[in-house]
Order: structure tokens, then sequence, then C-alpha cells
């Protein structure tokens, strides 16, 4: 028999008296010996199979009893997960209230349950109780929106500011932390403002900036910025910006000059440098734009 | 397809079997391939309590390479921390007639030179190799615990014996 054979034969416990003979002739016996004799030497102590078995069952049994303690845990979950979806229910669903919000960059058009129509404008929010709404047109705008009102009961437009009443129109209300502004493009507007009510015919816009009220006529049939584009007339220059800041998204910053400045012009929303410039030109300020904001200095 | 009569090892009887059976063999690859200091006991019971809470999904002809896939893992996430340290026992196996002062102490550097051999032995060899030089399991065997073909086993059994030969090679005792 080969010494290879010999030796793989010896390394699988597999050799007979006879060939164990054999092997021990071998020249690599003695140093092949003493390796698989030291190799003893490292065994792995005796592991105590009786032993560990009955710790292993000491440790199920008092995991067992963790576990039936924490079948409460899920239970209490879910008990939890279900009040919250309740809760939530009853105060967002219950009242049917409807919410739509326009973030800052976008315009959304939404047709009411009586098919008036509203165009929200950038950075505005409508909110209105769809189960009422038979009974009572009314909602709730923050911001800017252009109604066209389908003829019917009285039409309602609250506003921190003032009341907007209608019966069938189409009307433009604009209100801003400073800014309430409504105009009128078809029919008649009843507005109340500061428990005050002034009727608001066709063509007419009643404004009022920092708490002083005017009247005026609008120059146009619709407002611009359902068309891409907002006009202003003769508005503190703070509020042309905050328009911009809207449509386009951005922040900006002011250095140096008067931002309660008179300003007139129009401003487009479709070219974030153009828009910038319709203000700083006439104003003679400088334009630094970054990514997502602008810094105007004198 | 006849659906099998135990389907998986919840069974106390059938548990306490599979642990008779395995727990010897999880326990000595652990300690070849790990070493002492990874607490092979330890591991052992952790993969049988983790067996346990599984036990519904485990049939008992898997539930061997489940529990060495368990171990396995267990260990390697103490594996990335920790060098294989591995130990010898004491008391030496053989009896020399005429032992010198000069043999105890280059069989003391003999010892020493081989633990540092196989400790860098790569873990596939050194369990191998322990398996069947230490433990005395035949190819067959350590293949079929292993999860290798016989093949295998042979092939790193011989290999580790070479390069053990090697690196001893300069002791001749």
């Amino acid at each position: 028999m080969k010494e290879e054979n010999l030796i793989s034969k010896w390394l699988d416990h597999d050799l007979t008296a006879e060939k164990l003979e054999a092997f021990k002739k071998l020249d690599a016996f003695r140093t092949l010996n003493q390796l698989s004799e030291t190799a003893k030497q490292f065994k792995a102590p005796a592991f105590n199979t009786t032993n560990n078995y009955a710790r292993l069952k000491g440790k199920l049994a008092s995991e067992k009893k963790a576990k039936s303690v924490s079948l409460w845990k899920p239970l209490l979950a879910v008990a939890a997960v279900i009040a919250v979806c309740l809760s939530l229910y009853f105060t967002l669903f219950y009242t049917s209230e409807e919410l739509f919000i326009a973030q800052n960059g976008e315009q959304i058009q939404l047709v009411l349950p009586d098919a008036s129509t509203v165009e929200l404008n950038a950075g505005s929010r409508i909110s209105y109780s769809e189960r009422d709404w038979q009974e009572n047109r009314a909602l709730r705008l923050e911001g800017e929106a252009f109604f066209k009102v389908e003829k019917g009961q009285k039409f309602t437009v609250k506003t921190a500011q003032g009341l907007v009443a209608v019966l069938g129109t189409q009307f433009h209300v604009k209100q801003r932390a400073d800014y309430f502004e409504v105009a009128c493009y078809e029919g008649l507007v009843a507005v109340t403002y500061q428990g005050k009510t002034q009727s608001l015919p066709a063509g007419g816009l009643f404004r009022v900036i920092n708490g002083v009220f005017e009247m005026n006529i609008v120059s146009v049939e619709e407002p611009l910025w359902l068309h891409g584009s907002t006009r202003f007339e003769s508005v503190p220059v703070i509020e042309a910006l905050a328009e911009i800041e809207r449509q386009f998204d951005i922040k900006i910053t002011t250095e140096g000059f008067d931002t309660t400045a008179v300003y007139t012009g129009t401003i487009s929303h479709k070219d974030l440098s153009e828009a910038i410039d319709a203000i700083a030109i006439p104003l003679g300020l400088e334009v630094f734009i970054s990514e997502k904001s602008v810094t105007l200095k004198k | 397809m006849p659906t099998p009569l135990i389907d998986n090892v919840c069974g106390e009887h059938i548990f306490s079997k599979i642990y008779q059976r395995l727990s010897k063999d999880l326990h000595d690859f652990i300690y070849y391939k790990f070493g002492p200091n990874f607490h092979p006991e330890d591991k052992v019971q952790e993969a049988f309590v983790t067996l346990w809470k599984k036990c519904h999904e485990v049939p008992p002809e898997k539930a061997k390479s489940f529990l060495f896939t368990i171990i396995n893992n267990l260990s390697l996430n103490d594996a990335k921390h920790q060098k294989v340290v591995l130990k010898y026992q004491k008391t030496p196996v053989k009896s020399e007639t005429h032992i010198t002062p000069e043999f105890i102490i280059e069989e003391k550097q003999y010892l020493e030179q081989y633990k540092i051999a196989l400790e860098k032995l790569p873990e596939g060899q050194r369990v191998a190799f322990l398996l069947n030089r230490a433990e005395g399991k035949k190819h067959k065997e350590i293949a079929a615990m292993l999860g290798i073909s016989k093949k295998a086993v042979e092939k790193r059994i011989y290999t580790a014996l070479k390069t053990l030969k090697k690196e001893l090679s300069d002791f001749n005792i």
C-alpha cells in the first residue's frame, strides 16, 4: 500500500491492525504521530449533556413565564392604535371637514360640492364642511383664492380679517398677515371687516393694508395670478416680496432699504430672476441669488 | 407526498433527543472554531433557546442545520472583536521514562509553537483537524456535521497536518 493511502486511512481512523504496523514503519510516522498526539491536548473540555439540558430547561421555563406576561404588550399596542385611529376619525372626518392646501410654489384648482370653483394660490389653504354644504355654503380661507360661485344660497368666505358673503359671482380674496383684499369681478359681494359691511360691485376692489382701508377699481377681468403673474397696485414692497417667496418657495432677505416703500408692478411666476428684477430694478437694489434664497441690498 | 408524522420540534421528547444528539457537537464546533473565550457552553444554550422559540417552524430533519447556522451566527457577532485563543491541557499525554530538564523545556516550547500554529490555521481546517485528531471523529461524521463533502474534510485535515508539520519542523522530539 502506498504511503499516501496509508496516511489518509490513518487520518480516517480506518487502519486495520496489520496496516497500522505498516504505517508505523513509515519514515513520517514519528512526526505524524507526535502531531496527532499533541492535538489531543487541545481537546475541548467535556460537555455535560445531562446537566446542561437541565439548565436549559430551567432557562426555557423562565422565558415562557416572561413571554406570557409580555403577551399583553401587543394587545395594549393594538388598543392604543385603535384609540388613536378613533380620535383621529372623530376630529377629522366626523365633521367631514375637507382641507385643501396649496404649498409654496404651487396653485391648485378645486370644485366645491355645488360646482362652484376655487383657484387656490401658492401658500394658501381652504377648508369647509362637506356635510353641511347644502345648508350653509361657507368656507374658511387662509391666503389667496379666486372664486367662481354658482347661483344659490349665500356663499361665505371666512378669513382671519374679514368675511366675504355673496350670492353668485366671481371674486378674489387675498388675506395675508397685514393684508386683506377682495376684488369683485362679477355680481355683488358683501365684505364684512371689523363689524362693518361694505358692498362691493363688479369691478370694485376692497383693500386693507396695515389697518388702512381703501376702495379702488380692478383693472383686469380676472386676477393675473390665474395666468402666471401677479399685479401689484401701490402695495408695500414687502408684500410683493412675500408673494415671490410663496410662488417660488424660496426665502428672501432684505438689507438696507425700507420694505414699506410703495410698489406698483407685475411679477411673473415663471422665472425667479425676472420676478426679482421687476422689483429690484425700479427700486435700485442689488440682487444675490443662491439655490434656495435671495438677498436684496441697497 | 406523505406528511411526516412529526413536522416540528416543539415536543419535549423530540427536543430533548435533539439536544442529546447535537449539543456536544455544537459545543465542540464552536470551541475548535473560536476557542474557549467564546463561551461555547453558553452559545449552545442560546442556540437551543432560539430553536425552542421557533420550534413550530423547524422540522426535525432541519434542526441540525438550523442549530449550526444559529450558533455560528451568534459567535460571529463576537468574533469580530476577539482573536482566537486556544488552550491545552497541562498534563502531558505521553509518559517518557527518562525525562531530562531540557526535554521538558523543549516540550513546553513545542506545545506553545503548536498552539500558535493551530490558532493561525483557517477556521475550517482547525475545526476539521481537531474534530478528527482530538475528538477521534471519522471523516464521514465530520462531513455530516459541517454539511460539507467527505473529500473536503479530507483535504482540510490533510492541509492542516501539512501546515503544522512545516511550522514545527524545527523541533525534533
